[in-house]
């Protein structure tokens, strides 16, 4: 999984060294132009060496927890963005609850109680939410909720961690398609879990439906569920760009589009890079908890 | 009360009869089958109707638009639908109705050609893996995480910076992003149909290796990654529409959908119909392929309906 | 003479599916009394596992349709509620099943499971019933009992798995027993082992038990009474012995001269029954047997022949006379 890391982080360098676009011109500003400022200012950047040895050079300033310094801003990224963990921190948070509390309640619904109007309600509601993109559901959410009912404010954040208010909104736009996802496949494994062989063996003891299904029902089919959650939030806090960016919510994912409009490079490494290991380090959690789970896979 | 399934199946052919396929004949009934049960599900066929609508709209789109995409008339900026202009005019003044029509061009070249590279990609490397096994397997396998950790979009975004904007980068990135899940599923698809009865069965009866793959092998593990590619066109174009959405994706004055809900949402609130109707034509687009996808799920799997 | 245990009153037992009626059974009946074996034996498909899981009201209502009277201790259990059916499962009517590593739930301790049938109809707490556990397990010839009922099903042999259902089913000492093929997924040796422990606990506890196989061999020398199904209705039912000396069915005498047997003279062929059972959809007018049949007649495929015979020893064919001629060429009895 390091080499996972490792692999996504040379082809981003690299990608980005082979960028066009003058990164000196954006750090130095108008004093770019002359010669002797830029050979500073490339000097200063590393950018004077060739690829391998920058990178060396990078990584070796990571593990210091320096991540060099934004252009644009002219400051250390580390600081740009250490404000800015949180509040996607806060919003992934959000979005994951959502997702399991729907995703889950919906899935169960729907399998136990197969083919009611309750199942095609939620057949079709997962369906035709997978089929909206965010930034569809989140300009209809600020739409409705917020130009028309004035329920919602429609500004940047305000408020605190438990500022519900402004957190609802992106939260439940980042949650949607995952929420839908979440369900289907809480209600496929809970299918297929019904059908099971020990599930005829329970009821052949005198268990009630409501232990079958809560007890052993629930616990089998939970583990791909759980596995699947888990791979999501390691998406979501690596930042949601579209959502971020039509909620003007001040996280690393708009950071990140911010930096491309502007090829803030160091900032696009820094994010991109802390993304992909956030979604690594999750991952490996994931399993853990998955042999946790599962006693099968615990022995080997 | 449990619920106990029937006990004969007449689906299934009796145990002890040695499976059609060690003889090299595809079950041919089981296409008919199979587009039996597709055609039952009515909202696959919703679904199938849908994206034959867009596929018309994409193939006919000079027949069918009412005016050029690309002209402008500044005297006619962001009017509201009219009998001129059925879905209104953009900040150019350029026609709505035709841009949405000529966006159907843009979703289905990029949908398809980028799931078709993604497919291509994913089988050849995912079967080399399967079937090879060892180093290469390894390797292979490998690189597809680093591509599974990356997120599509910011991978996206970074092969379009460097290549710069258009249709051609965009099919690329979202292809080579997306490669590893389909290798994936046939790698594990391979791996169990590999071992089974029926490839033993054609191997002791002297078939060459290149029959058992083509003939047996890929057949039966390819039924899933079909079914994902077919779902994920849809993902595809959502992936699209948000590159450009993000000013990252097609060049700018192209009429594609992610551009005008980007450019509509400037005026937000005031002139809604301009990111609304786009939004209205990518919803509908992705279901279709959804639906399509899911109706192709259930025909080959109906036991998990 | 003692009320019977279980008496099954014409039995029906009809699954309505998008392809058809399903008549899985169809008019069946039969009796089995206390601390009796009764073997039923038929191909898949006979509909022998769908009368025991009608037993224990396991089958469900739609799709299926089940009509009759099952009788237990004169209770009939088609009209019981729910609730009532729950009480009887695992305390007085217990069930095992085929392969043992699907009917056991792979998340939870061996022990645990044996515990929780306890545990749903005694009140008692977790420490007790899992002191029980693990004396059942013992009992029915675990090793290291108390050890292995922390480990979980995947962890036991197939043999042991089979043991820890027993354990099971047998927990609260039920007075009836079925056994769907709980010898089928096992290996020869280990079915020896297991039928043997079911015929000793049934010693020392009285239960009785309903040997469901299509195994005539593992019937042979365990149960009391036998019953041939075919194609969901009763095609013979006599006492073991009788039954494999002197059958009178055709269905009976094809399956018994189909089988190798090592204490026979090698007279004969093996004869294999020509043709496939029914699909239960389309049942054959008549005797359902007849189109396999060897002895069958015009009026073999009109009428569907009633079970004749002394009631020790019946059969439902219209030709039994001649069944009974074609043994002794047969090689049987």
């Amino acid at each position: 999984m390091v080499l996972v890391l490792f692999g996504a982080s040379i082809i981003l360098f690299v990608s980005l060294f082979v960028l066009p676009g003058d990164p000196i011109g954006t750090a130095g500003g108008e004093r770019a132009r002359d010669p002797a400022v830029r050979a500073v200012l490339e000097k200063r950047y590393y950018l004077d060496r060739p690829l391998p040895v920058q990178y060396v050079h990078y990584v070796e300033r990571v593990f210091r927890g320096d991540f060099g310094e934004s252009y644009r801003l002219r400051r250390p990224v580390s600081s740009i963005l250490k404000s800015r963990f949180w509040a996607t921190g806060r919003l992934a948070l959000a979005a994951i609850v959502l997702e399991i509390l729907i995703g889950v309640a919906a899935g169960m619904i729907a399998a136990v109680f197969r083919y009611s109007f309750w199942d095609v309600l939620v057949t079709l509601t997962t369906t035709l939410a997978i089929g909206v993109p965010t930034y569809v559901s989140g300009s209809i959410f600020q739409g409705i909720f917020a130009q028309k009912l004035h329920w919602l404010p429609l500004g940047t954040q305000g408020g605190g961690t438990w500022d519900i208010a402004h957190l609802i909104m992106p939260a439940l736009t980042l949650a949607s398609v995952d929420a839908a996802l979440v369900a289907r496949l809480m209600r496929g494994t809970m299918l297929e879990s019904l059908r099971a062989d020990y599930v005829r063996t329970a009821y052949a003891k005198g268990l009630s439906k409501r232990t079958v299904t809560l007890k052993h029902v629930l616990r089998n089919s939970i583990i791909p569920v759980v596995t699947y959650v888990g791979i999501a939030f390691g998406g979501l806090l690596g930042g949601a760009l579209i959502t971020e960016t039509i909620f003007n919510w001040p996280g690393i994912g708009l950071a990140l589009y911010t930096a491309i409009s502007t090829q803030d490079n160091p900032i696009i490494i820094a994010v991109v890079t802390y993304g992909v290991a956030a979604f690594v380090i999750v991952n490996l959690v994931v399993d853990l908890t998955y042999a946790y789970l599962d006693p099968r896979i615990r022995l080997e | 009360m449990t619920d106990t399934p029937p006990l004969i199946d007449e689906a299934a052919p009796p145990k002890d009869a040695v499976p059609a396929a060690a003889f090299g004949i595809r079950g041919q009934t089981q296409f008919g089958d199979i587009r039996r049960r597709f055609f039952r599900n009515k909202l696959a066929v919703i679904g199938l109707a849908m994206v034959a609508v867009v596929f018309l709209l994409a193939i006919l789109a000079p027949l069918v638009s009412p005016h050029d995409p690309q002209a402008q008339d500044l005297l006619h900026t962001t009017q509201g639908p009219s009998a001129a202009h059925w879905f209104g005019t953009d900040e150019l003044g350029r026609d709505q109705l035709s841009r949405i029509i000529y966006g159907t061009r843009i979703a289905i070249v990029v949908g398809l050609a980028s799931i078709l590279l993604a497919l291509l990609l994913g089988v050849i490397l995912g079967s080399i893996a399967g079937y090879r096994g060892g180093k290469a397997d390894s390797v292979i396998m490998r690189t597809a995480d680093a591509f599974f950790a990356f997120p599509l979009l910011i991978g996206a975004i970074l092969i379009i910076l460097v290549t710069g904007r258009g249709v051609v980068p965009v099919i690329l990135s979202i292809g080579i992003f997306t490669w590893a899940v389909p290798a994936r599923l046939l790698r594990s698809s391979i791996l169990s149909v590999r071992e089974s009865e029926y490839v033993e069965a054609a191997r002791s009866l002297g078939a060459s290796r290149w029959r058992i793959v083509t003939r047996h092998v890929l057949p039966n593990s390819l039924a899933p990654v079909l079914v994902y590619g077919m779902v994920s066109v849809g993902t595809a174009i959502v992936a699209e529409t948000a590159l450009s959405f993000l000013g990252v994706g097609v060049k700018p004055e192209v009429a594609d959908w992610g551009n005008m809900i980007s450019a509509g949402r400037n005026f937000f609130g005031f002139k809604d119909y301009l990111w609304e109707i786009p939004s209205l034509a990518v919803v509908f687009t992705v279901l279709g392929f959804v639906f399509v996808g899911d109706g192709l799920r259930d025909a080959l799997d109906p036991r998990l309906r | 003479m003692t009320a019977p245990l279980v008496s099954i009153e014409d039995l029906h037992v009809h699954f309505h599916t998008d392809a058809g009626v399903v008549k899985a059974v169809d008019g069946v009946s039969w009796s089995i009394e206390p601390g009796e074996t009764l073997g039923i034996v038929g191909e898949s498909g006979s509909g022998k596992s769908v009368s025991a899981l009608a037993l224990m009201g396991l089958v469900q209502q739609p799709p299926a349709r089940i009509t009759g009277r099952i009788l237990f201790r004169d209770r009939d259990l088609l009209t019981a509620s729910e609730d009532e059916l729950r009480s009887l499962r695992g305390r007085d009517i217990s069930m095992i099943f085929q392969d043992p590593l699907t009917a056991l739930n792979p998340v939870y301790k061996v022990g645990h499971q044996v515990a929780e049938v306890i545990q749903a109809h005694e009140k008692i707490g977790r420490i007790p019933a899992r002191k029980r556990a693990v004396d059942l397990l013992a009992e029915v010839g675990i090793p290291n009992a108390r050890i292995r009922a922390d480990e979980y099903p995947h962890q036991f042999s197939g043999g042991m798995r089979q043991r820890a259902m027993i354990a099971m089913a047998l927990a609260l000492d039920p007075a009836l027993l079925l056994a769907d093929e709980p010898t089928t997924a096992l290996d020869v040796t280990v079915q020896a082992q297991i039928m043997n422990l079911l015929r000793q606990l049934q010693d020392s506890r009285g239960t009785a038990i309903v040997l469901i196989t299509h195994d005539l061999g593992v019937v042979a020398g365990h149960a009391d009474r036998v019953i041939v199904m075919y194609a969901g209705h009763v095609a013979e039912s006599a006492n073991a012995d009788e039954l494999y000396h002197a059958p009178r069915h055709p269905y009976t005498l094809g399956l018994l001269s189909s089988i190798a047997r090592l204490d026979r003279r090698r007279t004969e062929r093996l004869r294999p029954i020509p043709g496939q059972p029914p699909s239960l959809i389309r049942v054959p007018p008549g005797c359902p047997f007849h189109p396999r049949c060897a002895f069958a007649t015009e009026i073999c495929s009109r009428e569907m022949p009633p079970l004749t015979g002394p009631a020790s020893h019946l059969a439902a064919c219209h030709h039994q006379d001649r069944v009974v001629e074609a043994r002794a060429e047969a090689g049987v009895g």
